[in-house]
């Protein structure tokens, strides 16, 4: 399915979560686990709640549906649902704050201590490894405009709706993001990994 | 064209700059060993980002999560079970705002001795009990309270 498609179905289970029908929450839920999962992996970092705030997340998600207008595409609405999740999360832990704004951008500079592996050819499993692992070194800002963009093809406008940063700082976070990641892949991969 | 700059890189890699613009920077990097370079590490950057998938969460999660839902609000279900269209469910809000404009009348009636429930919120949301309307709520629609329980009965509904 193309992405214009699975957004349109994407908004009509919206539409129908929205006025009760658990059936079509329970699919949404299925195509947006992982990936609200993902997101809130990328602002909180490794952390055995995340799970939870998963629930907690896809809880206030069907909660606000029928405030749903279906002007823009779910994911986008439903990422920023989340991401107020995660901030009242922080909120309790007393580590509230610009985790989304401009802090950590300093590990721009920060590059791993270890040692590249010339000439060795890693599977395709270890390269994504070390790639995830390198990415969670980002700071959270840096690792939510990646996974946005990258992975979830978010358009510029998307992100700054889905993160509430305006729209140029999204463009220069995912500048530094994309140079922050490229510096620390040029050594933690030899160059035969990198795609 | 003049070497691309931060944002326009950005743009490029990202595929967010527009056709005539984007051939115009692609001709550029043909010629330009420094733009190149650069370039060739931010779309790295970003194939490598692009193809690291999300962790799957445990299978049973939507499972769980459902239950958890359908606990969470079984009068509420209730209610959009039987009146499940937008229309219907403005006229259980207004069913239930009578309800208990009559329960609060029916208490000043026969004094303390009735006790009434703390109202709970009536939303599409689960039933929650309501905070006093002075505890800094706003008057939003959604945040308006009231009991959706039947006072007179205890139905449930
Ligand atoms: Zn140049």
């Amino acid at each position: 399915m193309d992405k214009s498609r699975a957004r349109s179905r994407e908004n009509d289970l919206a539409r129908l979560a929205g006025t009760g029908d658990l059936r079509a929450f329970s699919e949404l839920v299925e195509i947006f686990k992982d990936r609200l999962h993902q997101f809130i992996l990328c602002i909180i970092g490794p952390d055995r709640e995340t799970e939870d705030l998963t629930q907690e997340a896809f809880i206030r998600i069907y909660k606000a549906l029928p405030s749903f207008r279906g002007d823009c595409a779910f994911s986008t609405w439903a990422y920023a649902v989340t991401r107020n999740v995660c901030r009242g999360a922080l909120r309790k832990r007393g580590r509230e704050g610009d985790i989304l704004e401009d802090a950590g951008e300093e590990r721009l500079a920060r590059v791993p201590d270890r040692a590249p592996l010339p000439g060795e050819l890693l599977g395709k499993r270890e390269t994504a490894a070390i790639v995830r692992a390198e990415i969670e070194e980002l700071s959270p800002i840096h690792r939510a405009v990646l996974f946005l963009n990258c992975w979830e093809k978010l358009s510029y406008e998307e992100m700054a709706q889905a993160l509430d940063i305006p729209l140029g700082t999204v463009r220069s976070r995912l500048h530094n993001a994309l140079a922050a990641l490229s510096a620390r892949l040029r050594k933690a991969l030899p160059e035969e990994n990198r795609s | 064209m003049k070497c691309l700059d931060d944002l326009e890189m950005t743009d490029l890699v990202s595929g967010n700059m527009p056709g005539p613009e984007s051939a115009a920077a692609e001709e550029h990097l043909r010629d330009c060993a420094v733009c190149r370079a650069e370039y060739s590490a931010l779309s790295t950057a970003a194939r490598s980002a692009a193809a690291a998938p999300p962790a799957p969460l445990p299978e049973d999660f939507t499972a769980r999560l459902m239950t958890r839902l359908d606990e969470e609000r079984p009068a509420a279900g209730l209610i959009s079970r039987l009146l499940p269209s937008p229309p219907a469910k403005k006229l259980a809000f207004a069913l239930a705002a009578s309800m208990v404009i009559a329960a609060a009348l029916l208490q000043r009636h026969t004094g303390p001795s009735l006790q009434v429930d703390p109202p709970l919120i009536l939303t599409d949301r689960p039933l929650t009990f309501a905070q006093p309307p002075d505890a800094g709520r706003s008057s939003r629609d959604e945040e308006l309270f009231l009991s959706d329980r039947c006072l007179m009965v205890n139905c449930g509904l």
